[in-house]
């Protein structure tokens, strides 16, 4: 079933499916050409859909992660030019590791076109 | 040669944290993460953008706080607080009491908690609560630099 651009709860959903999967070349289309991507464990960030993408393959493909966000503590909340999804979730580096990580994750979206594109990608690691 | 006298100490102190910070702020300690992280506040908040440069990294990510933008580059993040800032004259004040340290695994620390964000610092009344998380790092002189500013208003 094609994923409707227009709501933002399946994009998320499908942003997060792609990304579970290694997909990081779909997500180019849900993702702001200028969106800025802080790297969880690092105090560097990447801005540039490509640059974002090319780091993701680069760095990610092998150890494959895994965001898993809780439906029920979801929330968004309206910015002026866009929203804010947010909420607690579960972070596993590498795929099938043990060690899995509680984090606070705020992705804020803009609206182009009545398309959703993630424009900003924070996280942190809690606890 | 009495009013020298007793100014010395003072002169001595600024020349110290001159040295320390590279800011002129009597005692400031770049070293000190805490300490730098209230002197960017101080700044901020006095309006002082082009003195917070030397505490900014220059690939240092800023996220506007009512915005999905983000600025990169501490150039680029001076100018637009001189450009955008300088008027409203924006106030952040921390609560220090609920403010948490964390550690990244590059060596970096993230500051955090709750703050009173004022827009406008001619209308106190329109005070909004946020959330801050700011990223900081080292130079090859182990002093510390702002690399990652976000906040979210509070729902």
């Amino acid at each position: 079933m094609p994923v409707d651009p227009t709501n933002i709860d399946e994009v998320f959903d499908q942003l997060k499916k792609l990304f579970n999967d290694g997909k990081y070349d779909d997500m180019r289309q849900f993702l702001d050409p200028n969106i800025t991507w802080k790297m969880l464990h690092h105090a560097d960030s990447f801005t540039g859909v490509d640059k974002v993408i090319q780091w993701l393959k680069d760095n990610k493909a092998a150890l494959n992660p895994q965001f898993g966000p809780d439906p029920s503590r979801k929330t968004t909340n309206s910015n002026p030019d866009g929203k804010l999804v947010e909420g607690p979730a579960k972070w596993q580096a590498s795929k099938g590791s043990l060690h899995i990580e509680d984090i606070e994750y705020h992705f804020t979206f803009t609206n182009q076109g009545g398309s959703w594109l993630l424009k900003n990608a924070f996280g942190v690691v809690v606890g | 040669l009495l009013v020298l006298a007793a100014a010395t100490p003072f002169i001595w102190r600024w020349l110290k944290g001159s040295e320390k910070g590279g800011l002129g702020m009597p005692g400031f300690d770049q070293k000190d993460l805490q300490q730098t992280f209230l002197s960017l506040r101080d700044l901020f908040n006095a309006g002082d953008y082009e003195g917070m440069r030397a505490l900014l990294h220059p690939n240092l990510t800023w996220k506007k706080l009512h915005s999905a933008d983000s600025i990169t580059g501490a150039d680029g993040v001076i100018q637009w607080l001189k450009d955008s800032k300088r008027i409203p004259n924006p106030q952040f004040n921390p609560d220090l009491n609920q403010e948490s340290t964390s550690h990244l695994r590059d060596g970096g620390v993230q500051i955090s908690g709750p703050a009173e964000w004022l827009a406008e610092k001619a209308k106190p009344k329109d005070v909004e609560s946020i959330e801050y998380n700011f990223t900081f790092t080292t130079d090859r002189d182990d002093r510390w630099l702002l690399i990652s500013a976000f906040g979210r208003v509070m729902p």
